[in-house]
């Protein structure tokens, strides 16, 4: 049934298949190994000048050719090592030597390659080395989302307007590690990208303005206001919560007007931040109507009304202790877990 | 025709069976390889140079709770919380469940940390065994810890998802060692996008290597062949097998000793499921049915870079008793959700993975002896084909032991953590003695948990462990958990 001819051939198929494999296991392993060594010893001899130049900001012709001989991976692995740890005048001077050592031509090269991974190399190169705006603005539309996302975190040191401009065009990215990037850089940039910021809240509305939101609750400027008040109105609950949250950080009368109006929303995401917020802005006025949200159907709700609540202080606590007796047993039993928590956890302004 | 020509007759044809089936599997197991290899190429592509402290430190980062579930671990507690509270990740909670310890647990961790009571307003979403005390450490603000009477990892797992306040939940044990990086390399793929509901990261065997303050400091191969054995098991389970099946979106198992999930689908859900031995595969089919009927997210991603080290059996006793609950539970999960099998409603799940977990992984130690039996058989009433048991023998092994040497190779030109070139011979070592003897045992091991599954039993077994003093050179954390009655099934498909 079985000639010897498919057992011989098998067998040489699997033995020829294994001695390549065993050849290639053992033979990578003894040239990384020699590798290894030699590189340890380049490196340690350029690490030494790279150092000389971040300290003195001098080195000799020789000097330099040790770095400028070092294979270019070992470059940017050493380069990258100086540039992510200094700062100030060192690092420049770090960055005028990987300039001078070819690499922000070579990053250059790199990000106009066709394959996305030699680009995003190259992008992450410049990013390091902070350089070549011109090449990375064009990498704001690269067809790889992840070029793109390099592209973003790189804006995060050239706050220019131009850059920033291209930046919240990604925040509607289909990409969320792209979006999460925009946001990051948006929110290091900080004051500079408040005024554009506040420009595309009030011409984007829905999906498109919550991410914009998210960065705004974080770099609370008095001008989201009013789009902060447009969009607390949004159709999407996801956007009114988000409103919500910016309008608490925003604080002032209106804002907590306009959270006195979400605190009867539809969507119980919105009446929750809202009576979040209104118990971070100490808004004690608004203690009656937060305490109706104890018998909010959605535990979120009750949750976040009952700490409203108890952060409001006297007025609040009242209400909390009225609530004990309230026939609705849910709200009953929120404001006994309310007022249940430890004064530890509020003295270390430990969330609960 | 006589009696001996019919059983002659009737094993050539069982020997023709067995040698089609595992030239099938060993030719998907090719396919996986070359998944694998592409999707490494293509993650180191990714990862190379990229800068991770924009997790690190970002205000829009996604917060993490740790469920670390603890039972009777008084002696090594304290180190283990010290090292998942040193996790380098920015919003870090870490909830310890301690369930119903006998020992002084609870004690070690009030004293280590300062724990004081609390009373958090949180929602009981899943029900659990009853909740004795919360607390909070006045040293670490992110430190909570729950003491619940008795009711084993899944119960303790379900008390911390109702707890946790993180948008992301790792699920791990508490005597896993994760590597400091490791989270924010896992919350990668959350970030990428909201369609996954969990990503799973690669474990590690530990024994052998030198442990230091909760952190694997030099990794070594094992010298012992038990653990030795199982290196080379958990490399091709995790660096082809879950690989692989990231492209063809059929990963169905998350390890329970290190997990990354999104809270809030394990919550919908109803969470881990307590009467099965396979909680973290069951978990993950459940997230993923459930994304498919609802027209969800159902994507379960596999990472390779981030990694936990756990403690491999050193027993062929312990070790067997694992393998028999490892295939129990898979047994038990698969027959659970057989709705889903070449259901093509669920997708590459229900047509490709799910078929391919019943007929490898539940059946391959079934068909494996089965051929090793007719081969016996027929060696026994001298009709043995020796063209027959060659081609059994380089079909069944001679493929599988390429298989794992490939793995060794794509772990040379990826992470390459085992530097020396001892340990690389070693390794090369294991990866033959693999396939004689230790496969076979294995193969018993399975059979076993399969009938035991059939008869209905569905205790765990006792887990012991050496602690990983005595398995490297110099330990002092997160280990000698003796008796352990939970450990997660880390590396159930050895993908042979």
């Amino acid at each position: 049934m079985i000639s010897d001819l498919v057992v011989v051939r098998t067998l040489a198929v699997v033995g020829v298949l294994l001695t390549l494999s065993v050849a290639l296991y053992l033979g990578h392993g003894l040239r990384s190994l020699r590798y290894e060594r030699r590189k340890a010893m380049q490196l340690a001899r350029a690490r030494v000048v790279v150092q000389t130049v971040a300290h003195q900001g001098e080195i000799s012709e020789q000097e330099f050719r040790i770095l400028h001989s070092l294979p270019r991976n070992l470059q940017i692995r050493l380069l990258g090592e100086f540039l992510r740890n200094l700062a100030g005048a060192s690092r420049q001077r770090v960055q005028v030597l990987a300039e001078r050592v070819g690499l922000n031509a070579f990053a250059e090269r790199r990000c106009r390659s066709r394959f996305w991974w030699r680009r995003l190399e190259g992008a992450r190169i410049l990013t390091l080395c902070e350089a070549g705006e011109a090449l990375m603005v064009e990498l704001f539309r690269d067809p790889s989302p992840l070029v793109r996302t390099q592209a973003a975190e790189w804006a995060a040191t050239h706050p220019s307007l131009r850059v920033i401009h291209h930046l919240l065009g990604l925040l509607q990215d289909p990409q969320g590690l792209c979006r999460f990037t925009v946001q990051d850089s948006l929110l290091r940039i900080g004051r500079p990208a408040a005024e554009p910021l506040r420009h595309y809240l009030e011409t984007h509305t829905g999906p498109d303005a919550e991410s914009a939101l998210a960065v705004a609750a974080g770099s609370v400027v008095p001008s989201f206001l009013g789009p902060a008040l447009t969009l607390s109105r949004d159709p999407d609950p996801s956007v009114r919560t988000r409103a919500a949250a910016l309008l608490g950080a925003l604080g002032g009368q209106q804002a907590a007007d306009r959270l006195g109006a979400l605190l009867a929303d539809p969507d119980p995401r919105p009446r929750a931040a809202a009576a979040r917020a209104m118990g971070a802005l100490g808004n004690w006025r608004s203690a009656p109507r937060v305490a109706e949200l104890l018998r909010d159907p959605a535990w979120i709700v009750r949750r976040e009304a009952g700490l409203a609540l108890r952060a409001l202080g006297n007025p609040g606590m009242v209400l909390l202790r009225r609530s004990l007796r309230d026939p609705d047993r849910f709200a009953a039993d929120m404001a006994r877990q309310v007022m249940d928590i430890p004064q530890m956890n509020q003295r270390a302004g430990v969330s609960v | 025709m006589r009696w001996t020509d019919a059983v002659t007759q009737g094993l050539v044809w069982v020997e023709v069976g067995v040698i089609a089936y595992f030239l099938l599997v060993n030719s998907f197991y090719a396919v996986l390889l070359v998944s694998a290899a592409k999707e490494l190429v293509r993650h180191t592509r990714q990862i190379r140079g990229e800068r991770r402290w924009r997790v690190l430190d970002s205000k829009v980062a996604p917060s993490v709770s740790m469920l670390a579930p603890a039972y009777n671990e008084a002696a090594t507690i304290a180190e283990s919380v010290r090292g998942l509270l040193s996790l380098y990740y920015p919003n870090l909670e870490v909830v310890v469940i301690n369930d119903g310890s006998r020992d002084k647990t609870l004690d070690v961790l009030t004293r280590e940390f300062d724990l004081a009571p609390i009373n958090p307003v949180y929602q009981r979403r899943i029900e659990t065994r009853p909740v004795r005390a919360l607390y909070r450490s006045r040293i670490h603000p992110n430190l909570v810890v729950a003491t619940k009477e008795n009711g084993g990892k899944a119960d303790a797992l379900n008390v911390g998802l109702d707890l946790a306040t993180g948008d992301l939940v790792c699920a791990m044990d508490a005597d896993t060692l994760i590597e400091p990086e490791a989270l924010q390399r896992m919350v990668r793929p959350f970030l990428q996008g909201n369609e996954v509901l969990a990503a799973g990261g690669t474990i590690r065997v530990a024994n052998g290597s030198v442990v230091r303050g909760g952190r694997v400091v030099r990794v070594r191969a094992p010298l012992r062949p038990i653990p030795g054995i199982q290196v080379i098991e958990y490399l091709r389970a995790f660096l082809f097998g879950r690989l692989g099946w990231n492209r063809f979106g059929g990963n169905l198992i998350i390890s329970g000793a290190f997990g990354l999930f999104r809270r809030s689908a394990v919550i919908d859900v109803g969470g881990y499921a307590h009467d099965t031995v396979g909680e973290d595969m069951e978990l993950v089919l459940r997230l993923r049915r459930r994304g498919y009927e609802t027209g969800g997210p159902h994507r379960v991603d596999f990472i390779p870079d981030p990694v936990a080290w756990t403690e491999a059996p050193e027993s062929l006793r312990v070790l067997g008793r694992q393998r028999d609950r490892w295939h129990r539970g898979l047994a038990d999960v698969l027959w659970r959700h057989r709705r889903v099998a070449f259901n093509p409603r669920y997708g590459t799940m229900g047509m490709l993975a799910f078929p391919y977990f019943v007929l490898v992984e539940l059946l391959a130690p079934v068909i494996e002896l089965l051929g090793l039996f007719a081969l016996g058989t027929a060696f026994l009433i001298g009709a043995l084909d020796l063209r027959f048991a060659a081609l059994f023998f380089l079909v069944a092994y001679g493929i599988g032991l390429w298989l794992s040497v490939a793995t060794l190779v794509m772990e040379e030109l990826t992470f390459r953590r085992y530097d020396r070139m001892r340990d690389r011979l070693i390794l090369l070592l294991w990866a033959l003695f693999e396939n004689i003897g230790f496969r076979q045992l294995t193969a018993w091991w399975r059979l076993r948990g399969l009938l035991k599954f059939i008869r209905g039993r569905t205790d765990w077994g006792a887990m012991e462990r050496r602690g990983f003093h005595r398995a490297g050179a110099t330990t002092t954390s997160a280990q000698n958990i003796h008796a352990r009655q939970q450990s997660s099934r880390t590396a159930p498909e050895a993908g042979r």
